[in-house]
This record gives structure tokens, sequence and C-alpha cells, in this order.
């Protein structure tokens, strides 16, 4: 196929594209959300807010060691980062849908660099526990 | 021909589709679609009371028993009903794709869709029945 390019003065040039890095982090938070997210809900949502567990289960000396641990930051790290990537391109997309494409880059600015900020301030948390 | 008076420097007319904002209400499939995407911002309302649980619990027992109880008020029980339904639908969804994202072959014969989709649903019930149960005897996963 190489006489294709007989007649071209420069090579043709390909632009990287972002998708891959941003999909695999929605991908990534996709999982989380269908399988760590439910417990999370119903445990907050169900079982502490009907009384259903005693409180003490979630006292601060409780948490505080849960999260101190290295296995507790990693699960709060893979159950907060990776669902904000996730939000962040559906809502970024969505918007897109329905014809709110922002000046310029402006939104995915906001959506992927607010969702960065955001698990940056997360990590920072995590690193200080403990 | 007839070309276009206002378009005087070319004759190309291109036919141009258009959409309107609300195009995904015309449809059951489309509003499905919207129905699935929408979910993310009630996990994103769900994600920042993490948050700021993860900012209470690093501020102190006293600005942590403040967040449990804000969370755990009957004011905020719309949220994790809302939440409950958002991120169970979300999975719904998330495991009808699987099958479509890894076509599973074992020895040669491919794995049925239906077997790659209840397959999700098994792990993610045995992962909630596990955190939960953590969870509830004092494991703390949040």
């Amino acid at each position: 196929m190489s006489d294709l390019n007989v007649g071209r003065t420069t090579a043709k040039e390909y632009h990287r594209s972002h998708e891959p890095i941003v999909w695999s982090l929605f991908g990534a938070g996709g999982m989380v959300v269908a399988f760590l997210m439910p417990a999370v809900v119903i445990f907050i949502g169900f079982f502490l807010s009907l009384g259903l567990v005693d409180n003490d289960a979630v006292s601060f000396e409780r948490v505080i060691g849960f999260a101190s641990s290295w296995w507790g930051k990693c699960y709060l790290a893979i159950l907060i980062i990776p669902t904000l990537y996730h939000v962040a391109h559906r809502i970024f997309h969505g918007l897109h849908d329905m014809h709110v494409k922002g000046p310029g880059s402006l939104l995915a600015i906001l959506f992927y660099g607010g969702s960065t900020l955001l698990s940056i301030f997360v990590l920072y948390l995590l690193w200080g526990i403990g | 021909m007839n070309a276009p008076k206002e378009n005087n420097k070319t004759l190309r007319r291109p036919y141009k589709v258009e959409q309107k904002p609300l195009w995904w209400l015309d449809n059951s499939y489309y509003f499905r679609y919207m129905i699935r995407e929408s979910t993310s911002l009630i996990v994103l309302i769900y994600g920042l009371v993490i948050v700021v649980g993860l900012l209470r619990l690093t501020q102190g027992p006293y600005m942590w028993q403040g967040w449990v109880e804000t969370v755990s008020s009957p004011l905020m029980f719309p949220l994790h009903l809302l939440a409950l339904l958002a991120v169970v639908y979300h999975a719904y969804t998330w495991f009808k794709l699987a099958p479509r994202i890894m076509a599973l072959r074992i020895s040669g014969k491919p794995v049925s869709d239906q077997k790659v989709e209840w397959a999700h649903w098994i792990v993610m019930l045995g992962v909630t029945v596990a955190c939960l149960l953590v969870a509830s005897c004092g494991g703390a996963l949040l």
C-alpha cells in the first residue's frame, strides 16, 4: 500500500488518544461500583440507619484502626479513586449526548481534572492516617 | 442546477441530520441508556459523601461521630435508597455487557452469555455478603 504515500511531502501525523487511559479508569470504576458499592450502600444506608448493627461497629477506634492498616488504605483507595473517574467520564459523555459540549475542552478539564484533584486529596488523607 | 443562493462559494450542500437535545426521550432503548448513564450522578454524590467521611475521620473522634450521625439520619434515607437502586441498576447493565467484553472459551468451546452474566452476579453477591459480614463484625469496611 506504499503507493498511497506517493506525492506526499510530509508524513501523516498520528495523534495519541487519551481515550485508552480514560476508558481503563472508567472501566475499573465500573467494576468497583458494581462489585463493592452495593455493600457500602447497604451497610451505611440500611444496616447503620435502621440500627441493624451496633454503633460500635463504626466506632472511631475501629475505623481509624482499619484506615491505618495497609489493606484498609488499599481498600479505601480502590473504592474511591476509580469511582471518581467512572462518574466523571459518564457525566462528561452524558452532557455531550445532551448537546452540552462546553467551550473548548473546559468540561473535560473540569471533570477529569476534578477527579484527579479529588484522588490526590484522598491519597493525601490516607497517607496522613496512622 | 439549483445552487442555493446563500451558499454562493460552493455547490456543496451536505445533508445534515439534526438531533434535538432530548432525542433520548423518543425511544425506550435510548431512555434506558440515559437512565444507566445518570446512575453516575447519584454515585458521584455518594462518592463525595464517602470522601467527606474520610476527611472527618482524619479530624478526630468528635467529627467522625458527627459524620456517622448525619449519614444514618432519617433525612439521608432517600439518598441511600436511590443510591442502592442506582448501583444495582448499574451492576445489572454492567454484567449484561460483560460477555461482549470477555468472550470466554473453555477448552475451545465458547461460554454462553448467560453463564458469564450469572458468574458476575454470583461474585457480586459473594463480595457483598462478605463485606457486610466483615463490616458488621467490626472489621470496619466504612
